[in-house]
């Protein structure tokens, strides 16, 4: 063990005194571990941010969407969900413990005093924020008499609160949607982190789905979505085929007729994530890949080099009793010193790299243990690997040829 | 094609002994040299150190030996130029069982032995020549060797440098190590009692001097 210790002892100090040599290693391998980094980094994000986006929509819920995918890619009018839908759905399941309508409308506008601003504003019903799980950050929900009464009160986002208020409290004022519909802001709901697939979720508006049928769409039948909780534990695949079933057999269609509705579940969400990620994962995993193989054969070729110089060396050490195994065990430790350090350095110029894009590109980014012990392992794994032959071929030095 | 470097030479070193091998380049002392100081096996015939017989051994054994029981000085010193003196000298234990630091008295006290007591911590690139081939010899002594082979020690340095490591060589022998001296100059040869000379790998001609009482 001390003589280990020992062949450390002289591979650190060889290390830190052929600096060339350890400067090309390092800078070499450290580009190779800070592109692993940034892989690990962005592809963690992203399922961060899938899991986020899951939590905010909510895992025992589903959303339904009037209209089929292709329709809804074709831009079609998607006019297939109901109002009596929600009677009939909150009826047949007694486990879908809220069952929330919304109709919405995009780029509205909205004014307070002389200040003006275009946002999105959705009907729907005090369940909304509940549905959503988004809490009310300032002021109050949406009460039960709101709706069924159809008084014009609304909730407002974030953003919507900040560009109409700049500061001041909302609660009590009364905005002004579409020029002619007067609101009374009874809440603010909280901060949802800025963009959410490149939607501001704080940029909303909320209003009794009866006030907007009635006032801004003219339209009392048709609603836009459904969104629906459940209690907690059940089985929420099964409850998919139930609706969809349901749905399909109230929408009276026929067999081999597509839907014409959409349920997007939390499943479903990090399904299509996880698919997004894996062919990000696979081009730059290569990208990654490579860039750490080239590292290892510059690696390879200088220590081959640096073998034939410190032959002298080499030679003086089997003199004086070193064995084949401590040349080899020295210069293997070199070349893993040189890459755990390159794996450090790295994993530093990745963060750099990551924080840098995600403040250019809004890319998510998420460092954890993992992305430093991936990146380290793979480090240390390159020393280990492309050591092994110049290691070898130094200890198979004729200590007679060694030292002429 | 092979070509024999030594051919049924038969040589009896006896411990305390000073013992020079003359020769021309190609002689084959160099090949005798490397023979006694185990750094290679003879293709056959024996070889034996303090009765253990070092013609069958494996290359790892061969290190232990080199560790335990031999010093070498070489003409061109060979010290590790990115360490300090210090650190050349205490070299061969960190092939040793004993912990490296508890040898660092050792060689301070080897050190003041070469008179060399205050470079300790200079690079050997900082020493003169004779000052690089005492640490050399300090290094040489550090695991307390049976014997130290010195191959043409000071081939390198001018005539007086040259008699003040004789004389080193000359007070270790004294002191009782046994010294091998590996050379073609027959006035370095000269220090040591015996003289074996080697001619196309065989033992041309021995002479004994008396050795010095």
């Amino acid at each position: 063990m001390n003589r280990f210790a020992n062949n450390i002892k002289s591979a650190a100090y060889a290390v830190l005194s052929f600096k060339l040599r350890t400067f090309f290693c390092l800078f070499s391998v450290s580009l190779g571990i800070a592109s692993i980094t940034v892989i690990v980094a962005s592809v963690e994000g992203a399922y961060k941010k899938a899991y986020d986006f899951v939590e905010k929509f909510g895992p025992e819920t589903i959303l339904i969407f009037g209209g089929s995918a292709e329709q809804r890619a074709n831009g079609e009018k998607m006019k297939a969900l109901t109002l009596s839908d929600i009677k009939a759905i909150e009826e047949a399941f007694p486990t879908a413990i809220l069952v929330v309508p919304m109709v919405m409308k995009w780029d509205s506008g909205v004014s307070y005093k002389n200040v003006k601003h275009k946002t999105l504003v959705l009907g729907s019903t005090e369940d909304y924020s509940r549905s959503w799980s988004w809490p009310i950050a300032e002021g109050s929900d949406l009460s039960h008499e709101d709706i069924v009464f159809g008084k014009n009160t609304c909730l407002i986002g974030m953003q919507v609160a900040e560009t109409l208020f700049k500061g001041t409290s909302p609660i009590g004022k009364t905005i002004l949607i579409n020029t002619r519909i007067p609101c009374k802001v009874t809440g603010v709901l909280s901060d949802r982190s800025a963009s959410q697939m490149g939607i501001n979720l704080n940029d909303r508006i909320i209003i009794p789905i009866g006030v907007m049928m009635k006032k801004m769409l003219s339209d009392t039948k048709y609603i836009s979505a459904i969104k629906i909780k459940y209690q907690q534990g059940h089985a929420l695949q099964h409850w998919i085929a139930q609706m969809r079933l349901f749905l399909r057999d109230r929408h009276q269609l026929k067999e081999g007729q597509s839907d014409d509705f959409t349920i997007v579940s939390p499943e479903e969400i990090i399904k299509f994530l996880a698919a997004l990620t894996g062919s990000l994962v696979v081009s730059l995993g290569i990208s990654g890949i490579v860039s750490l193989v080239v590292s290892g054969f510059v690696l390879a070729n200088l220590f081959l080099l640096s073998v034939k110089e410190r032959t002298r060396e080499i030679g003086i050490r089997r003199a004086v009793g070193a064995k084949k195994r401590d040349i080899f065990n020295q210069f293997i430790i070199e070349s893993t010193l040189i890459t755990s350090a390159g794996g450090v350095l790295g994993f530093m110029l990745g963060y750099g790299a990551s924080k840098l894009l995600a403040h250019i590109a809004d890319f998510p980014m998420h460092f954890s243990w993992k992305a430093f012990a991936i990146g380290f392992t793979l480090a240390v794994a390159t020393g280990l690997v492309f050591g092994v032959q110049p290691a070898r071929s130094a200890a198979n030095l004729n200590p007679i040829e060694a030292i002429k | 094609m092979t070509v024999e470097a030594l051919r049924g030479v038969s040589l009896t070193v006896n411990r305390g002994d000073f013992t020079a091998i003359m020769g021309t380049s190609g002689s084959g002392k160099t090949t005798l040299m490397n023979i006694i100081g185990c750094l290679d096996t003879p293709t056959s015939g024996t070889y034996i150190l303090n009765g253990r017989a070092i013609s069958a051994m494996t290359d790892d054994e061969l290190s232990v030996i080199r560790n335990e029981t031999i010093g070498f000085v070489f003409q061109n010193f060979f010290l590790l130029h990115y360490a300090t003196v210090i650190e050349n000298i205490l070299l061969p234990t960190l092939y040793m069982d004993v912990p490296s630091h508890a040898m660092k008295e050792k060689a301070m006290e080897l050190l003041a032995t070469v008179g060399l007591e205050d470079r300790a911590y200079f690079k050997p690139r900082q020493l003169s020549g004779g000052q690089q081939q005492r640490a050399a010899i300090a290094r040489a002594l550090i695991n307390n060797p049976a014997l130290i082979i010195c191959d043409e020690p000071t081939g390198a340095l001018d005539t007086r440098t040259a008699s003040e490591i004789m004389k080193i060589f000359t007070e270790l022998n004294n002191r009782g190590t046994t010294i091998i001296l590996v050379t073609h100059d027959s006035n370095i040869a000269a220090y040591a009692h015996t003289t074996v000379h080697i001619k196309d790998g065989l033992i041309d001609d021995a002479f004994n001097r008396t050795p010095r009482q």
